[in-house]
C-alpha cells in the first residue's frame, strides 16, 4: 500500500532522450524529487513545480519546462 | 520562441548531443557563452569563435557561428589576427586551461601586453582531460592526478597575477554560480580591451574521480559551499570569485 498524496503540477519536463547522458545532475537539484532515473532512462513523476533548476543545469540542453496552469494530481 | 530557449539560435542543435563524457561541466558553459550572445543580441554574422585543441575546444564547432579550431595553443593570436583584419568582427576565444594557459601561455602574455579588444572564456577543469588527466598549471598543490600519484608538488599558476596592472579585464566564476558566471561574461563582451574569464568547470571521469568524488553533483556541491562572490575586490583569494577591472600603469 502506498500513501496516496495530492500535489499541484505547474509544469510539464520535456526530456530529449537522443541529448540526454543520464548523468543525473537534473536528479540532484530537483527540489521536489520531480525526476528519477529508471532502468537507465531519466523519467518525469508529474508534479513539476516549473523551478526550471533542471534547465538551467542541464550540461546537454535535453530539458525543457513547459509552464501549464496548475492542477492537482494523485501520486503515490 | 521565450526567453529561456531563445540561446538556442547560436547552437547547431542537429549536431547535439556533445562528445563530452556525462557530468561534464563544459556544456553548461557552452550554454551560458550562448546566454550571453543572446542577451547582447550579437550578430549572427559578426561574431567569430576560436578555439584550440582539448575537450574544451571541441565547442567551436558547435557554435552556429563562424568558427576556427586552431592548433594547439595558439587559439590567441588566431583570434588577435581576425580582429586585426576586420575590426567590425565580436571575437571571442573559448579553450581550456592547458591549452590556454600551458602550451600557449607565452601567447596569453603577449595578448595581455597588446590590450586587443577580444574576449578570452578559459574552461578551467585543472587538468588535461582529453588525454587521461595528467598534471595542469591550473592544478592545486597536493591534488592527485595521473602523472603526481603522490600529489601535485608544485603551486598552481593564479592567472590574476598576470593582468596586474595591464589594464585589461579578469573574471573568475564557477558553472554551479550560473547567474554569475553569465554576468562575467556580458561585462567582457561589453569590454573595450583585452577581456579574460577563468569558468571553473568540473572534470569528473578523469580528474574528480581520483579525488573521491562520486559524481558530478557532489563537486557542484563543493564549488557551492567552497567559493563565495566577491566583485569589489582588487584581487581575489583562492576561495573567491569575482571581477577584477585592473587600472594601466603605463601611460603614454
Amino acid at each position: 500500500m502506498t500513501e496516496e498524496k495530492t500535489r499541484k503540477r505547474k509544469g510539464i519536463v520535456h526530456i530529449n532522450h537522443d541529448y540526454c547522458k543520464r548523468c543525473g545532475i537534473c536528479v540532484n537539484f530537483c527540489p521536489v524529487k520531480n525526476l528519477e532515473i529508471r532502468q537507465q532512462k531519466l523519467m518525469e513523476l508529474e508534479h513539476c513545480i516549473a523551478c526550471r533548476m533542471c534547465e538551467r543545469y542541464c550540461p546537454d540542453i535535453a530539458i525543457e519546462i513547459e509552464e501549464i496552469d496548475a492542477k492537482t494530481v494523485v501520486t503515490g | 520562441m521565450n526567453q529561456n530557449t531563445s540561446f538556442k539560435r547560436y547552437l547547431k542543435m542537429d549536431l547535439l548531443p556533445t562528445p563530452w563524457c556525462p557530468g561534464c561541466g563544459n556544456g553548461i558553459v557552452l550554454k551560458t557563452i550562448c546566454q550571453a550572445f543572446d542577451e547582447l543580441n550579437l550578430p549572427k554574422n559578426g561574431t567569430v569563435v576560436v578555439s584550440g585543441i582539448g575537450c574544451s575546444g571541441r565547442s567551436a564547432g558547435y557554435f552556429d557561428l563562424d568558427s576556427v579550431h586552431t592548433a594547439h595553443g595558439r587559439a590567441i593570436p588566431v583570434a588577435e589576427g581576425i580582429k586585426y583584419a576586420i575590426d567590425a568582427l565580436n571575437v571571442i576565444v573559448a579553450s581550456g586551461d592547458g591549452d590556454l594557459l600551458g602550451i600557449g601561455g607565452n601567447h596569453l602574455l603577449h595578448a595581455i601586453r597588446r590590450n586587443t579588444n577580444i574576449t578570452v572564456v578559459c574552461y578551467a577543469n585543472e587538468t588535461y582531460g582529453m588525454t587521461g588527466g595528467q598534471v595542469s598549471p591550473t592544478t592545486p598543490h597536493n591534488i592527485k592526478t595521473l602523472t603526481t600519484p603522490n600529489g601535485n608538488p608544485d603551486y598552481p599558476l593564479d592567472v590574476q597575477f598576470l593582468f596586474k596592472h595591464s589594464g585589461c579585464y579578469f573574471a573568475r566564476s564557477t558553472v554551479y554560480h550560473l547567474n554569475h558566471l553569465k554576468k562575467c561574461i556580458v561585462e567582457a563582451l561589453k569590454f573595450q580591451g583585452f577581456s579574460f574569464v577563468e569558468a571553473r568547470t568540473m572534470c569528473i571521469v578523469n580528474y574528480g574521480r581520483r579525488l573521491g568524488y562520486k559524481n558530478s553533483n557532489e563537486m557542484l556541491l563543493h564549488y557551492k559551499e567552497f567559493y563565495k562572490i566577491n566583485d569589489d575586490a582588487g584581487e581575489l583569494a583562492p576561495n573567491e570569485i569575482g571581477i577584477i577591472k585592473t587600472n594601466t600603469l603605463i601611460k603614454s
